[in-house]
């Protein structure tokens, strides 16, 4: 039954997902079902909640040597969690402010800082990756220090821009067109044998 | 006598007939026209403008839909065709629009009447090619596993990423260090987030045998309560539910650059030797990559997000691209059901790319058919 | 293969990260400390913009009483904010400077206090007046049926501005209410919206659209401009630093080069109750008055760390090369 079920739903709502791309009429169904697809959606959010709280209290539990970390989990969350609570029933109080400030003026710009390591993490990258190791990282190797150069280029440099322009429009187009047909067609093929039940592993078991 | 009068008058009216046409001359062409395709929610009024800006700067549209109150627009004439779509809601509907032209003086002139009733259709038409050749593909499947049943030897080509898999689990056993695993961070609607999972349980059956400390940080809670599912079973078939606990598959956060930090900062803290980063990836694919290279850990990375792609190349040792990532179900459990699959999808490739390059050599010659007839949604 | 460790070139390779990290930030951190610009050239789909703009200033010296407005759309969040919010200063100070009415609103509900924000700080500049030489409609959703309002009386689907005021009560927009009385469309996103602006403002109402997008998406705009559907592109912060400096280019020859001292004079010989306080507040103080200078070069500033990076990406890349084919030999 555990296993049936989910298969035996798998089967019939990827079967109505074909029907409605066929008949037209089913396309109000299609709304029906989105908007339990959201209503169900929701609920996850108590489910992630309280997956994070499982996992911390473990490791505290469990005195793991960096259970400071789980504790400084703990204590945001609930720290947001109730400003933002009072806050939402008393609006213009401090409690509001104190949460506004605290998205805006701590949680935008630590997603930034991280964002911005990208700046570090792709000069480590590039120095490991781009060695001519053999023709086709040559290649790559190449193109890559030519978009590089074509991206801020001045003066005499100008031809990098010329190359640039014609890299990304014509072999960069080219790859990404095949790339995004096979990547297609792996779509169909995930699809059709997970209605079909011919993939099971995401259920857990494949026997 | 006779036809020599009906002669006359025909002459006559000739001569008169451009001179009654100049002065009928439309201001404008309209029809209003049934959506095909469609469930009749909806209809499409055409409009034409054929008199300058100059003469007439703006039309008026009176539009009744139904029951509903008629609705007023006014279309400001640019000279273009305008296509307005109207919403009726459902078939046997009727709709009236009548239109007038604002003229250069600002007085009002009847163009007339354009009506119709919302029809429905039982197919779409549009998708019925794509139809098609998704009952050819499960034919294909249906054909290949059979064979492969049959014990038919499918020959598979190397994946190094997914030949490095065994080696890189024994190399995290050896050195006692845990092993993580990222399935993405998309939602379970994405495909990509499903083929991750099912890599997921050969690699926790392995694991799981070797007694390594196993971490899947995930970021979306559906794919949380999936993924322990897909631990636990796969622990339960290696014969060891006794390591097995819901914190392997745990929530690190919902925010993106957070959850990048956290699965980041346990990465640093206790260093994996081996670090699975599979599935749908956004701007956080490199922070996750190249932390993983910092602590020494090897990477197996694949993805379908081709903008991604070039960030895990340079910085992995491995990279599944784009279908790979799919065919690895198949390639690692060497099943017949799912070999049977593949295989079908490479000729199904195979015979979208023959009919392609056939486009393309007729298109050279000027002939549209092939085009028009396959690759094309309209039918 | 045995492994000399003391050669140099093994040492090369073997750079530890956090060096490498230090002087990219460095890299970084100089160019910006030392407020460097570097002047870019200008490519051929930025010039279009300009030149779209000038010949919209020009029709409206001809026509003073048929004056066309430019029509932007602020279709970003702060995500993209860093490359977007330039292109957007350029373009507004464009405007303001031939005197160009401006009309707005933001496709996303996370850009629209940034769309009206960004319309004030530079209307300011200019002693724009809100309402007369400005507006900010607000939410342009549902995003198609708002352009096609645009094509009729946006006054009906915008009952009320951002702001609250009655739309009928704007003078600007009793003028100026459709696409008839629009010359050029603007949109600033990092998302798909400039497709749509192309569908439905170029493809049904022949509108001219200029697209502002960041870098990563810029590549899949380039055949709009191929088939003339987009009429000019900035791509990025380089699109956004050669607009800025067509633009500045343009204001030194209106206003002269000290733009310290027109800032400082500029609300001195004006009527100051045609302002409302809640807009902005006229005048600058001395702070402000650094504020707006750095603001005319936020792009160009950008540029400059960007290429320094580059080029230090660069130099590793060949050290990293030539320390390789160093082992190879050696292990010959």
């Amino acid at each position: 039954m555990k296993r049936t079920l989910p298969l035996a739903l798998a089967f019939i709502f990827g079967l109505i997902g074909i029907a409605v791309q066929i008949v037209p009429a089913l396309k109000g169904f299609l709304n029906t079902m989105l908007d339990w697809m959201a209503i169900i959606g929701s609920f996850a959010l108590a489910l992630g909640v309280s997956s994070l709280t499982r996992h911390h209290m473990t490791k505290i539990r469990r005195k793991h040597k960096d259970m400071f970390f789980s504790y400084v989990t703990f204590v945001t969350m609930l720290f947001m969690m109730i400003i933002g609570l009072i806050g939402y029933f008393q609006p213009e109080s401090l409690y509001q402010r104190l949460f506004g400030n605290m998205y805006n003026y701590v949680r935008v710009p630590l997603d930034a800082s991280m964002f911005a390591l990208l700046a570090f993490f792709i000069t480590s990258a590039a120095y490991r990756a781009f060695r001519a190791r053999t023709w086709l990282a040559t290649v790559l190797l190449v193109a890559g220090v030519v978009v590089m150069m074509g991206r801020v280029a001045f003066g005499p440099f100008m031809i990098f821009n010329d190359i640039t322009a014609w890299l990304m429009k014509v072999p960069t187009t080219a790859a990404m067109r095949g790339l995004t047909i096979g990547i297609g067609l792996g779509i169909v093929a995930t699809s059709i044998k997970i209605v079909l039940g011919i993939e099971r592993s995401y259920l857990g078991g494949g026997e | 006598m006779k036809t020599k009068k009906i002669m006359i008058i025909l002459w006559a009216l000739l001569f008169c007939l451009p001179v009654a046409a100049e002065e009928r001359a439309p201001l404008a062409n309209f029809e209003l026209k049934d959506t095909p395709n469609n469930a009749g929610e909806q209809v499409e009024f055409l409009f034409v403008p054929a008199a300058s800006p100059e003469e007439v700067p703006e039309f008026l549209l009176h539009i009744a839909i139904g029951d509903e109150p008629v609705k007023e627009r006014r279309l400001v004439n640019a000279g273009k065709e305008i296509f307005l779509p109207l919403i009726t809601g459902e078939a046997g509907v009727p709709v009236e629009v009548r239109v007038e032209a604002v003229m250069d003086d600002g007085s009002l002139k009847n163009l007339g009447t354009s009506s119709l009733v919302s029809r429905g259709e039982w197919l779409n038409m549009n998708s019925m090619k794509a139809f098609i050749l998704g009952l050819l593909f499960i034919a294909l499947i249906i054909f290949y596993v059979g064979r492969a049943k049959k014990g038919k030897d499918l020959f598979i080509r190397k994946i190094p990423g997914l030949e490095a898999i065994d080696d890189a689990l024994g190399r995290a056993t050896e050195m006692g260090r845990p092993v993580f695993y990222v399935p993405g961070t998309s939602s379970m609607a994405d495909v990509a987030t499903l083929a991750s999972l099912n890599i997921l349980r050969p690699v926790a059956r392995q694991v799981a045998k070797y007694e390594t400390p196993f971490s899947v940080p995930v970021k979306d809670p559906i794919v949380v309560s999936v993924a322990q599912d897909v631990v636990k079973e796969a622990y339960m078939a290696a014969g060891r539910p006794d390591l097995y606990d819901d914190g392997i598959a745990y929530l690190a956060s919902m925010g993106q650059f957070d959850y990048s930090g956290a699965v980041s900062g346990s990465m640093m803290r206790e260093k994996p030797a081996t670090v699975f980063l599979l599935g749908m990836f956004y701007a956080e694919s490199l922070i996750l990559a190249e932390t993983a290279n910092s602590v020494g850990a090897i990477q197996i990375a694949g993805t379908d997000a081709s903008s991604q792609l070039p960030f895990f190349i340079a910085a992995c040792d491995y990279t599944l691209i784009g279908e790979e990532l799919y065919a690895a179900s198949a390639y690692m459990s060497r099943e017949p059901l799912l070999l049977g699959t593949l295989k079908a999808q490479d000729i199904l490739k195979g015979l979208l790319l023959l009919l392609f390059v056939t486009a393309i050599i007729f298109q050279l010659f000027g002939i549209d058919f092939v085009m028009d007839t396959f690759l094309k949604p309209e039918w | 293969m045995r492994k000399n460790k003391n050669a140099w070139y093994e040492k090369l390779l073997a750079i530890p990260k956090p060096v490498i990290y230090v002087i990219m930030f460095f890299v970084v951190a100089l160019p910006v400390l030392f407020k460097m610009q570097i002047s870019t050239y200008v490519t051929t789909e930025v010039q279009l913009i300009y030149d779209h703009m000038e010949e919209l200033y020009r029709y409206n010296l001809e026509n003073p009483d048929e004056k066309k407005a430019v029509f932007i759309a602020f279709d970003y969040d702060p995500s993209t904010m860093a490359e977007l919010d330039p292109m957007a200063f350029a373009t507004l100070r464009h405007a303001f400077l031939r005197d160009i009415p401006v009309l707005g609103w933001s496709g996303l509900p996370t850009g629209v206090d940034l769309g009206e924000q960004n319309m004030h700080l530079i209307a300011k500049e200019y002693g724009a007046v809100y309402g007369e030489d400005y507006v900010f409609l607000g939410y342009g959703y549902p995003f198609v049926q708002a352009i096609i309002a645009l094509a009729t009386d946006v006054k009906t689907f915008f009952a009320s501005d951002k702001a609250g005021n009655n739309t009928r009560d704007l003078p600007l927009l009793g003028e100026i209410y459709n696409f008839n009385r629009i010359g050029l469309v603007f949109t600033m996103s990092g998302t798909s919206y400039p497709e749509s602006w192309v569908t439905y403002a170029n493809g049904l109402y022949g509108k001219k659209v200029i697209t502002g997008s960041t870098a990563v998406s810029a590549a899949k705009y380039y055949p709009f401009l191929q088939t003339e559907q987009m009429s000019g592109l900035m791509g990025g912060l380089k699109g956004a630093a050669e607009y800025e400096q067509l633009v500045e280019n343009l204001e030194k020859e209106i206003h002269g080069k000290d733009v310290k001292t027109y800032l400082e004079n500029l609300y001195r010989d004006k009527d100051l109750s045609r302002y409302d306080s809640s807009n902005y507040k006229t005048g600058f103080t001395p702070d402000e008055i650094q504020l707006s200078v750095a603001r005319r070069s936020t792009a160009r500033q950008g540029m400059a760390p960007q290429a320094t990076a580059h080029f230090y990406v660069i130099l590793l890349i060949i050290i990293g090369n030539i320390a390789y084919f160093a082992r190879m030999r050696n292990s010959k």
